[in-house]
């Protein structure tokens, strides 16, 4: 099957994606956590990381709607519910600490809240926004130089990547004499 | 001094793209060479570190809205009430 031409109609940009998935696969996960005992407020956290990481999983790939999105999805969360709000480590078998573990890696690495409420962070988010979003649409969301050209308006790919490397050289910079100046150590 | 945008790559190519052994060994040599070099690399890692800490926060702000929208637009009344007689027993 050409598997191209079949998904082609359901690529989405993030934002479509994202609520598709979210109309598609929260009923699920609300119904569970109800089931378990827990809060239409539990749900929503545990969902929307589980869409983080789904979203992580993802990332650098075209943004396309699966068959397999609700039971990927379904997985995460009753993963992250029971890691999280019920049972006790002692009950997981080591497999599922494991994989518990590789979830659970990325996202305590990068959520981390003394990075996000650091006074460099806000910096970056107001003064380097622009390369910030430039930097983020390739490291985070694993964009190609096309894309990246694409969607902030250079030439081409080469511009791109002269762009993407003075972005980064500006930021280090700031990283740098910010992390000295207000000794804001984020680790 | 600002980083030279070879080195910048080379820091790059060291940290991200999981350099086989006889890079690993180069770099090593790299850094005996290069004192500063250390401490350049140092700074890149914290550098990726924020921009993907950047990028989740500008994901979860998304997700906060898409929420959001479907638990106050009129046309996704069914959604909401579906969810919600999960938790009104």
């Amino acid at each position: 099957m050409d598997a191209k031409r079949n998904t082609a109609s359901s690529c989405k940009d993030r934002e479509a994606w994202l609520r598709e998935l979210y109309k598609k696969a929260f009923p699920l996960v609300a119904a569970f956590v109800s089931r378990m005992g827990g809060s239409l407020e539990e749900a929503r956290d545990i969902f929307q990381d589980s869409l983080i990481i789904y979203y992580e999983k993802s990332a650098g790939q075209e943004l396309c709607l699966k068959h397999s999105d609700k039971a990927y999805l379904f997985g995460i969360a009753r993963h992250l519910w029971s890691r999280r709000y019920r049972e006790s480590a002692r009950q997981l078998s080591i497999e599922e600490l494991q994989a518990d573990f590789d979830e659970h890696a990325g996202l305590v690495d990068a959520a981390d809240p003394e990075v996000s409420s650091s006074r460099l962070f806000r910096l970056l988010q107001t003064a380097g926004q622009k390369c910030m979003q430039l930097l983020s649409a390739f490291y985070y969301e694993k964009l190609s130089m096309e894309q990246l050209a694409e969607r902030f308006g250079f030439s081409g790919p080469r511009s791109a990547t002269a762009q993407k490397f003075k972005c980064l050289e500006k930021v280090k910079e700031t990283v740098k004499e910010k992390s000295i100046s207000y000794e804001d150590i984020f680790e | 001094m600002k980083t030279s945008l070879n080195e910048l790559q080379l820091i790059e190519d060291f940290l991200l793209a999981d350099p086989a052994g006889e890079e690993k060994t180069l770099m090593q040599a790299r850094l005996v060479l290069q004192p500063g070099l250390q401490e350049s690399i140092h700074w890149q890692q914290k550098t990726y570190r924020l921009v993907n800490t950047y990028g989740r926060e500008q994901l979860k702000q998304e997700i906060s809205q898409v929420h959001q929208m479907l638990f106050t637009a009129a046309e996704h009344l069914s959604f909401r009430q579906k969810v919600l007689r999960f938790f009104n027993k």
